[in-house]
């Protein structure tokens, strides 16, 4: 005896929403996820990248730390050698300026130069001469002048003058 | 207890459904989503950061090269003679057109100062005029070692020449 007009039909646990609903939560958790990893990616991407310029800024500043300790050992040497060539000048410039002051009449035999003294010896054709066209321009240069005179048989005086400058580096202007 | 309709009973099991669906959006999204995309805008002001002071040290060691090389260049002829290695011989050659009859004596070598030697002679030597000696202080600028004239300088008349006698001071580099 059936007590139904028609045959029974299947059933399945999940019918047709609940399998749509199921989906759209799997997939949704699937893009969130890939989502999830490609962040991560690209975090790391980027703290490589930060990592690299730290380390390279680093380097860049030893080098120019480095560069700078050169420049600073050829500037020492440069102002070195610049300081030996103004000497070596302002030296020929001081022995140019002294003969330049010793007059025609007079007749030099030694001159002795050091840092802060100065030694003429020669002979004058009197002492007037000496006194009046050398003497007042050492005087002007030198703080001590002391000058003594030999008479020569032929009337000339010799003379040693002795001048000394109190002067920072001793140099004759 | 009422019987449910069949649609009744649908839209509830949807509500769950979507109920579920955002409460599981919700806990992913708090969870991670935000957690991640905050540390991702920190690394990336971070990664802005460290590749634009990259570049500033990068700009300022090229400059600093620059200065570098120039400053080289300029000071080649400096930095070699402070290297170069005096002869008394070779320099007695070159000065013969200064000087006649010279003779060169070391008297004493200084290595007080820091990054240089210094090593002393006493010269002595004839010459023509005192322009001569001018002039021989003017190519100590050029030659191939730096060095300086020094006091005690002495000029003696020895009839037509005079006789200098003077001090050099050679400078070179401490090795």
């Amino acid at each position: 005896m059936s007590y139904s007009f028609i045959k029974p039909r299947k059933k399945y646990l999940l019918e047709g929403d609940s399998k749509f609903w199921l989906l759209f939560i799997a997939t949704s958790m699937f893009i969130l996820f890939a989502f999830t990893i490609f962040l991560k990616i690209k975090i790391s991407s980027l703290e490589e990248v930060a990592s690299l310029a730290q380390k390279k800024e680093m380097e860049a500043k030893e080098a120019i730390i480095s560069l700078n300790k050169k420049i600073e050992f050829i500037d020492i040497q440069k102002n070195k050698a610049d300081g030996i060539y103004s000497s070596n000048l302002l030296l020929r410039d001081s022995i140019k300026n002294l003969f330049d002051l010793v007059p025609d009449q007079i007749t030099l035999d030694k001159v002795e130069m050091t840092k802060k003294e100065l030694i003429i010896q020669g002979s004058t054709p009197s002492k007037d001469v000496y006194n009046f066209l050398l003497l007042a321009q050492l005087k002007s240069i030198f703080t001590k002048n002391d000058t003594t005179f030999y008479m020569l048989p032929n009337g000339w005086f010799k003379f040693v003058s002795v001048n000394k400058i109190e002067s920072f580096d001793g140099v004759i202007e | 207890m009422k019987n449910m309709s069949k649609r009744d009973a649908t839209l509830i099991k949807n509500m769950i459904f979507l109920v579920v669906t955002l409460v599981l959006l919700i806990i992913v999204v708090l969870s991670s989503i935000i957690p991640n995309l905050e540390a991702y805008r920190t690394k990336s002001v971070l990664s802005r950061q460290n590749m634009t002071k990259l570049n500033f040290a990068k700009e300022e060691y090229d400059k600093t090269l620059k200065d570098f090389t120039e400053l080289q260049i300029k000071t080649k002829s400096i930095l070699q003679n402070f290297q170069n290695r005096f002869s008394i011989s070779k320099f007695l050659k070159d000065t013969r057109k200064f000087f006649q009859n010279t003779s060169m004596v070391e008297v004493s070598q200084n290595e007080s100062e820091k990054y240089f030697k210094m090593y002393e002679f006493e010269a002595t030597s004839d010459i023509k005029t005192p322009v001569t000696f001018y002039e021989f202080l003017e190519y100590l600028s050029i030659y191939d070692n730096i060095i300086e004239v020094d006091f005690p300088i002495i000029f003696n008349s020895k009839g037509n020449l005079i006789s200098a006698k003077f001090r050099l001071k050679v400078h070179n580099l401490k090795k």
